[in-house]
């Protein structure tokens, strides 16, 4: 290959000559946008994103997708010019791009957790992942599913139709199923690394950054003024909405990471800042939190009664013996005032009054809460501010003076701030006034002195700590601060978030010496393009929410019990059922969401129209949502160049152009075939798979395995969760179906095993099973028996079984086809692909096996003739060069010994080979359209190199022989490929299995993985994992839960390993006992894994060679040749 | 033999002035006075749109020819009286005469046709004419004493350069095609003139057809080619007719066909109808449309002379340039190369339209300047109203100033001013156009018809468009006009084909040239054209108004009261600034503020 000199960015690097811009920098590293290039197609020219600098160029941007490189091109991909127009063009696209990329529940929520995920992972009954997705943001759910304030409830579109997804009770159920499990969720701990990091606090600040940071292997310190872990979750949160029980649970989980808490270690009293910098700790995380209550600075504060919420409720925790009257008055309207009233009532006051200077509706208390309050019978005086303290001469408070208040004109920022109402001063009967107004830090503890490690930290009037925004580090470097200490008393949500950040950026900060901003991610929002509003959700139906299940005020009052008992199973499942899944499916791999990240995209820069057309959710698995797209034509390309069908195609002009099929029929009204390519080559989410959940999306463990629907042996991808497959992906590094193609049985075939799956049996059901199937095989003679073996059976079982039927001397074993002949592909994929000519003759490949269309229109592309002799078929005749068809096999049949003749009698064609001379007389009698077959004849005499494509019906056919004898009289008897229906057809017959039976002879039947539904026989015996109603089943395991060795139709062999788990016993396990119980021997796993790999050894040398090739003179009359009986199931659902 | 030849133009600008019945009187006339011995025939466009339906009277007997213009059937009775009967010609209807005494001969002063030699003079569906007039000479003389490098040589040296827009020497263009090795190549005719504007190319095809055949013949000849495509635009259906009859005559007459004239050359040619998508113009598109897909660009290279329809080499030219072909080589390249400027040869056709005396075609030498154009041969701006600019090159041109107007008319020339050559549309606009309307349409017809491939152009120029509606609505904010020069700039460099390159054109050229209107609708939110409805109000000026009340009469919405004694007046809150106050009121009493 011509090498040429480019030079990208000022260096020198090599390229083949011929490629271009865009990959030559992509072989040398320089990564290069793109949207609208794919491996797989011809260059678009539409995203315009791949542009670069070309030096001497035309233009000021080259598509680098179009260009291709010449000697001494000087490239630059990283120009501020070239930035600011790949920005544009994304900016452009999103200004058009009406998606949401998550809920807008995750963006609300300041932790940004994956609520859809794990809301998800609830419908499925999976709470463990629920909370491994929770737990990658939130180290607290449990915690958390009780106190949370729920911004993300706020923006729930549910609110649009009905009334918000219970979230964070759904939170709340995970975790405590998760709490109680034996397999308690933990998450990946990387190695101790060495570096230590003292952090002070151990709220839900100073946990959450211990936490995230012992996952990166920090050994951590962290530093503890009370006696007990937990902050504010357990001096600032009553038992009855947070019981101790819980949160220790959870701050055990973050101990168990190797988390050390020093409590009763308060920070400059028992320790100061410069100590522990001496401690040669790498970093110092300071979330001291907000405990110093705020007081009005009213008139008699001093008096005896008068106390601080947060310090009320601590020292309620704390078990010190608080003095309440009778009238207790708590004064404030947020958390603390509503949890200072109600711990007020537990603890014993007969008159608890809030007093609050605003409306219910600026309350910043959760509404739950409030409700209640009301409900345990504390009273709320609203529009209410309290102007003195009274206090009897002993200095004890006995009333409090308030003064109504009006709400007034909306000021500068648009709040109404309240007005007291002059002379509307009154007094209220108190023994005991609670001020629960806010809480400050107390900087007393930092001592900023010069020369110590404190010298530069500074702070605000609101007594907290200044930090960058984005990096949360002080102006002390090293130094990071986080939580209420930086925020001001806050919420826990948003504490835990700063602690999971901060953390981010002191791991980036360790392990690279830079303080980097944290990263926020871009989002697609619909509401950058166009406000929601109720009437876009008339259309979705109401469903009732879940309320939570909570213990009677009356009795509830009277303890600190919790007061919220949590969902049951089939609550959580209905609520989770409610989420209307806003966010895109396609959030995990998306093109265009990735690059609006990498360039910094503001959605809503340009504003503008944008298009709003209903999603087409006609089809059942392929879903499409034309407001995602961006025209970027690799779908419609993927279905004309790749698999040569035009389904889709742009419609209308301008602005206005969208994707779709002719007359927006349903694509199952087209000739689609469902393959999907379509939708691998969507760089967004504007063509989605539906994966078999009930919500999404959320991201899955992946194992590779292979597809056993036909014999072409695609490599994919399954996706799964438990020990269900979600979902299937072709595998892009295969070499067997390249760039990861696959068709609709690799693609949906699983849903059918998960459909139709049948009870699982325990083995000692197994071994009464076998106990009757050794009766049965007794009971038949052995002329009558035959095991028919299904096409996708691995090697191993095809093994085991010979050996289990090899006791029945006479039985017949083999396919429950009747292959008349011993064939398999003569050539492999790799020399297909180096064909100058294709001829496909009695197979339809969109139905038989998709994925040689790849092949053949890549042929194509190289100019090569393309041939097709079969039934009609319009899907395949627009790309052929030359197109046959016919009735039935006969015709074909016909056809081709009309060819050979033509040969014989025009071309004096000969052939060494044995049986010529009488194949010679026999080809006389068939007539031949010379003008019709001369171009196509010219064209086989001239191929040096051509592929012949067929499949095992010409065996069960008989057409076969006529095929041999056409390629052994081009002297092509190298050049076939037969595929047949199941991943290991090539393997039954190199097992030897291929064989007739006649089936009148045969009375019993074993059946080992035959997919008949429920068309077994009644007196059969069948192993398989499908339902039927057939009593006298062995449950096995399926493909996908069961390691097997295959061979397919290029004769590679290929070992497919177990994705998910099934039955607790393999196959082939089960076929050893089988055996050992109907032959008395002792066969064990070791001898078999001997035995089967000398098989194996003799099949492989067997494979490469080939046998002479001889005019095969069969006996075949029309009659004997009949149309296909391809009875895969999931046929039928497509 | 006839006393009379009558030739009425039968083009489609003709026909829609109501040619037909004309022609329908004079057949009436030849059957109620056959003593009159006239002879009736039809002809194309001669260029005089504005005074069409067009007669022109011959005597046989002494060849000379007097042209009559706006004949109806009213005027044709009245000429049968005076100038067959009697022998008076009328003067006053007379636009031009063998005698040079016609009221309009100054249209054709500074013209000099080869495009339009025989439109409007000819019977575009009769060969004979055509061959009577030197045609197929050209043709005859490639076949029998040049080879293929001698036309390629001879077109080269012409200078003639493509006349679709871009300006790509001829020549070239066969020649890369011509080395292409391939056993198929194609000859294809771009006639899908799609320019709001511009009728150059359907005029020619109406009234010279086989003058396009004989250049693509000539051309398939140099280049390789046996099979060609007209690509001719669906609303052009008399222009598909006279090119199926062209067509079947030159087939008939072997200069089409299998080995044509006798010779081993052979070549056939297909109409293919285009459905009016403006794209389809591109050369990549058309070629797109013609294979039976959507027409949308791609990326080039391959260009279309390596890999066009089908993947085979492809030659397009536009029908303009093949219409120069025959002339180039019967009369000569040397006669071809003397006119125009030094890289800029031949001439132009353009096509006059918008606020001008004389709209029609006119065929000129390269270099002329468009002041002459416009107001020599035009005659200028009607209703004494004053020049603006004119809009060159249609949807994807610019704006051209009063103070640019003595440039000469050549590719560099246009190009250096932000408008292009293009196609040759000219639409000319006086002090009533409102600029940001006028690149607001145009960028709006762009935008409907961009294909929706490249992003820039499908969403950019929305975006432009939408800023554009709101600067004319009134609701322009500072920094629009840099933000349009921005999206402009990108759609301009980060476009595949022509139509998104240059559809920010009349946005720069107006920006510009007239950025002060921009900034007059933003910042003063006035429209200093008074076209802009959100941004004007119409006032009665109580002094001059005569309180005639026609005003009133002729406002649709009744906003307008006043009578006899008191002045009229608008109620603002009705009006919806129609502006048919302003074009009925006698003494111009109503005022755009």
């Amino acid at each position: 290959m011509d090498k040429v000199k480019i030079y990208i960015n000022g260096k020198e690097f090599e390229a083949i000559k011929g490629t271009s811009v865009l990959n030559a920098c992509r072989e040398n590293g320089f990564e290069i946008p793109t949207l609208c290039y794919h491996e797989q197609l011809e260059p678009f020219g539409s995203c315009f994103l791949c542009t670069v600098e070309i030096e001497g160029g035309k233009k000021k941007y080259s598509l680098s997708c179009g260009t291709n490189v010449f000697n001494d091109m000087k490239i630059k991909t990283d120009t501020k010019e070239i930035w600011n127009q790949r920005k544009m063009a994304l900016e452009l696209l999103m200004s058009n791009h009406y998606a949401d990329c998550v809920g807008p529940c995750r963006i609300a929520c300041p932790s940004n957790i994956d609520i859809q995920g794990y809301i998800a992972a609830i419908a499925e009954g999976n709470y463990t992942k629920a909370i491994s997705i929770i737990k990658k943001d939130n180290p607290f759910p449990a915690v958390c599913g009780r106190v949370c304030t729920r911004p993300c409830e706020n923006e729930c579109r549910r609110n649009y139709i009905d009334s918000k997804v219970g979230i964070d009770y759904l939170k709340r159920y995970a975790a405590d199923k998760d709490l109680v499990s034996k397999h308690k969720y933990s998450a990946e701990q990387k190695k101790e690394n060495g570096k230590s990091i003292a952090i002070i606090g151990a709220g839900p600040s100073g946990l959450s950054a211990a936490y995230y940071l012992a996952l990166e292997g920090y050994s951590i310190d962290v530093f503890e003024q009370y006696s007990k872990p937990g902050g504010m979750l357990r001096y600032g949160i009553p038992k009855y909405r947070l019981p101790h029980d819980v949160l220790d649970a959870e701050i055990e989980s973050i101990i168990s990471l190797g988390v050390k808490i020093h409590t009763n270690k308060k920070l400059g009293m028992d320790f100061s800042l410069d100590d522990i910098r001496e401690k040669k700790y790498n970093a110092i995380y300071l979330a001291i939190g907000a405990h110093d209550c705020m007081f009005m600075g009213i008139e008699g504060e001093d008096a005896e009664g008068v106390y601080g919420g947060i310090d009320f409720l601590r020292e309620r925790v704390e078990g010190k013996n608080v003095k309440l009257g009778k009238n207790v008055i708590v004064i404030g309207g947020g958390n603390t005032a509503i949890d200072s009233a109600r711990v007020s009532v537990r603890s014993g006051a007969s008159n608890v009054t809030m007093v609050y200077r605003r409306t219910i509706k600026e309350m910043p208390a959760h509404e739950s809460e409030i409700e209640d309050a009301v409900e345990e019978g504390i009273k709320i005086d609203f529009l209410t501010n309290p102007i003195r303290v009274i206090k009897d001469s002993s200095c004890k408070v006995i009333k409090l003076e308030c003064i109504k208040m009006e709400i007034g004109v909306p000021d500068a920022s648009g709040r109404r701030s309240p007005k007291p109402i002059a002379g509307s001063e009154f007094t209220i009967d108190a023994d005991t006034v609670i001020f629960a107004i806010g809480q400050k830090s107390e900087l007393k503890c930092i001592e900023v002195k010069p020369g110590t490690a404190t010298e530069k930290l500074t702070f605000t009037k609101w007594h907290t700590i200044n930090t960058d925004e984005k990096t949360f580090q002080t102006d002390q470097s090293g130094i990071f601060a986080g939580g209420d200490f930086r925020r001001g008393s806050d919420t826990v949500i948003g504490s835990i978030a700063d602690g999971k950040k901060a953390a981010w950026v002191i791991n980036k900060y360790l392990v690279t010496g830079e303080v980097l901003d944290y990263p926020e991610e871009f989002y697609s929002k619909k509401d950058n393009l166009e406000k929601q509003k109720n009437e876009f959700y008339t259309k979705f139906e109401k469903i009732e929410k879940m309320n939570m299940p909570k213990v009677d005020a009356a009795k509830r009052k009277l303890s600190f019990e919790e007061v919220e008992k949590g969902f049951t199973d089939e609550m959580a499942k209905h609520e989770a059922g409610r989420c209307m899944e806003c966010g895109c499916k396609s959030v995990f791999d998306c093109e265009l969401k990735d690059n609006s990240n990498l360039y910094e995209v503001i959605q809503n820069t340009f504003g503008g129209a944008h298009k709003d057309i209903e999603p087409d959710n006609r089809h059942p698995y392929i879903f499409f949502e034309p407001n995602k797209c961006i025209n970027c034509g690799r779908c419609i390309r993927m279905c004309s160049e790749v698999v040569g069908l035009s389904i889709l195609g742009f419609i209308n002009r301008g602005f206005e152009t969208t994707i779709g099929t002719p007359f927006n029929k349903s694509l199952l009204d087209t000739d689609c075939i469902s393959c999907g390519l379509c939708y691998d080559a969507c760089p967004t989410g504007a063509i989605e798979i539906k994966k078999d959940t009930l919500k999404g999306p959320m991201q899955f463990t992946k194992k590779n395995s292979m597809c056993s629907y036909c014999s072409f042996g695609c490599e994919i991808i399954c996706e799964f969760m438990g020990d269900k497959i979600v979902s299937v992906a072709g595998n892009n590094s295969s070499d067997i179906n390249k760039f990861g193609n696959i068709c609709k049985y690799a693609r949906f075939g699983f849903r059918d095993i998960n459909e139709n799956l049948a009870e699982k049996m325990s083995f000692e059901k197994i071994k009464t099973k076998i106990d009757s199937l050794k009766k049965y095989l007794d009971s038949s003679s052995q002329e009558d028996l035959a095991f028919f073996i299904g096409e996708n059976v691995s090697l191993e079982e095809i093994f085991m079984l010979k050996k289990i039927a090899g006791n029945y001397k006479k039985s017949y074993i083999g396919s429950l086809k009747n292959y008349r002949f011993n064939a398999v592909s003569s050539t492999t994929l790799e020399n297909t692909r180096k064909s100058d000519a294709a001829i496909i003759i009695a197979i339809s490949p969109y139905d038989d096996v998709p994925m040689i269309m790849p092949e053949i229109m890549k042929l194509k592309k190289r100019e090569k003739p393309l041939s097709y002799i079969g039934f009609a078929d319009r899907r395949i005749k627009k790309n052929q060069d030359f197109y046959f068809d016919f009735k039935s096999y006969g015709k074909i049949n016909e056809f081709l010994n009309g060819l050979m003749n033509y040969f014989i009698k025009n071309k004096n064609m000969k052939s060494s080979l044995k049986n010529f001379d009488s194949f010679m007389n026999n080809m006389a009698e068939y007539k031949y359209d010379e003008v019709k077959i001369k171009e196509f004849a010219d064209m086989l005499l001239h191929s040096e190199n051509p592929v012949f494509i067929s499949s095992y019906n010409t065996l069960t056919s008989g057409l076969f022989p006529t095929i041999n004898n056409l390629l052994a009289l081009l002297n092509k008897s190298e050049n076939l490929l037969l595929f047949g229906e199941s991943a290991n057809s090539a393997g039954i017959i190199q097992m030897g299995l291929a064989k007739i039976y006649e089936s009148d002879k045969i009375k019993n039947r074993i059946y080992y993985n035959v997919a008949l539904g429920n068309k077994y026989e009644e007196e059969s015996f069948i192993f398989d994992f499908r339902k039927t109603n057939n009593r006298n089943i062995i449950r096995i395991n399926h493909n996908f839960a069961e390691r097997g060795t295959f061979i397919n139709a290029f004769n590679t062999i290929i070992k497919s390993e177990k994705v998910v788990n099934d039955l607790d016993y393999s196959n082939v396990f089960l076929l050893i006992e089988i055996y050992n119980a109907l032959t008395n021997e002792k066969y064990d796993y070791s001898k078999f894994e001997k035995d089967f790999s000398e098989e194996l050894n003799r099949i492989e040398e067997k494979s490469g060679e080939i046998s002479d090739t001889e005019f095969i003179l069969a006996d075949i009359t029309d009659g004997d040749i009949k149309g296909t009986d391809n009875n895969r199931n999931i046929k039928n659902f497509l | 033999m006839s006393k009379y030849k009558v030739v009425v133009g039968m083009g489609s600008c003709g026909i829609a002035a109501g040619a037909h019945s004309v022609y329908e009187k004079v057949q009436e006339t030849i059957k109620n006075k056959p003593e009159l011995e006239i002879m009736l025939e039809e002809t194309g466009c001669i260029g005089m749109c504005y005074k069409e339906p067009l007669v022109e009277i011959e005597n046989v007997k002494t060849g000379k020819k007097f042209l009559y213009g706006g004949v109806d059937v009213k005027r044709w009775d009245k000429i049968v009286e005076e100038h067959l009967v009697k022998g008076e010609g009328i003067k006053k209807w007379m636009v031009k005469t063998s005698d040079k005494d016609g009221t309009e001969e100054d249209i054709f002063k500074k013209q000099f046709r080869i495009v339009l030699a025989r439109t409007g003079h000819i019977n575009p569906e009769s060969i004979e004419e055509y061959i009577d007039t030197d045609g197929y000479k050209a043709l005859k003389r490639v076949l029998r004493d040049m080879k293929r490098e001698d036309v390629i040589d001879e077109i080269k040296k012409s200078g003639l350069r493509g006349r679709g827009g871009a300006g790509f020497p001829t020549g070239l263009k066969w020649e890369f095609a011509s080395k292409e090795k391939n056993s198929k190549k194609y000859m294809v005719c771009n006639a899908d003139e799609g320019d709001p504007g511009a009728f150059m190319d359907r005029a020619v095809l109406e009234g010279d057809p086989h003058s396009v055949i004989e250049g693509m013949i000539i051309g398939a000849f140099a280049v390789g080619s046996d099979e060609g495509y007209i690509y001719c635009r669906a609303e052009y259906p008399l222009a598909i007719k006279r090119l199926t009859i062209a067509i079947e005559q030159a087939e008939k007459m072997n200069f089409l066909g299998d080995k044509i004239l006798g010779t081993e050359f052979s070549f056939y040619i297909t109409i293919k109808q285009g459905a009016g998508a403006f794209v389809c113009g591109e050369e990549t598109a058309l070629m797109s449309s013609i294979e039976g897909k959507r027409g949308m660009p791609r990326i080039r290279p391959p260009f279309p002379a390596q890999k066009g329809i089908w993947n085979k080499p492809t030659n397009i030219n536009n029908v303009e340039t093949y219409a120069n072909v025959a002339w180039i080589i019967h009369n000569g390249y040397e006669k071809f190369a003397k006119l125009g400027t030094e890289k800029s040869k031949g001439t132009k056709v353009f096509s006059l339209s918008g606020k001008i005396r004389k709209t029609g075609l006119v065929e000129v030498p390269m270099g002329i300047s468009l002041r002459e154009i416009i107001f020599d041969i035009a005659g200028g701006i009607p209703n004494n109203k004053k020049f603006k600019a004119v809009q060159m090159g249609g949807p994807s041109g610019g704006c051209i100033p009063e103070q640019l107007l003595d440039i000469p008319v050549d590719y560099d020339s246009l190009s250096s001013t932000g408008a292009i050559m293009g196609s040759g549309g000219m639409v000319v606009m006086d002090e009533d156009s409102c600029m940001v309307s006028i690149a607001k349409y145009f960028l709006n017809f762009t935008q409907n018809e961009s294909c929706g491939k490249c992003t820039f152009c499908r969403v950019g120029t929305k975006r432009m468009h939408e800023i554009l509606t709101r600067i004319t609505e009134g609701k322009g904010r500072e920094g629009d006009v840099e933000k349009l020069e921005e999206i402009a700039y990108m759609v301009a460099e980060s476009s595949l084909c022509g139509l998104g390159q240059t559809a920010p054109n009349p946005v720069l050229t107006t920006l510009k040239y007239f950025r002060n209107e921009y900034e007059a609708h933003i910042k003063d939110k006035k429209c200093p054209a008074g076209q802009c409805k959100d941004l004007i109000i119409l006032k009665i000026d109580k002094e001059k108004c005569i309180k005639c009340g026609l005003c009133a009469l002729n406002c649709p919405v009744d906003c307008i009261t006043g009578n006899k004694d008191t002045p009229y007046e608008i109620q603002q809150k009705k009006c919806i600034k129609c502006g048919s106050c302003k074009s009925v009121c006698p003494v111009k009493a109503v005022l755009v503020e």
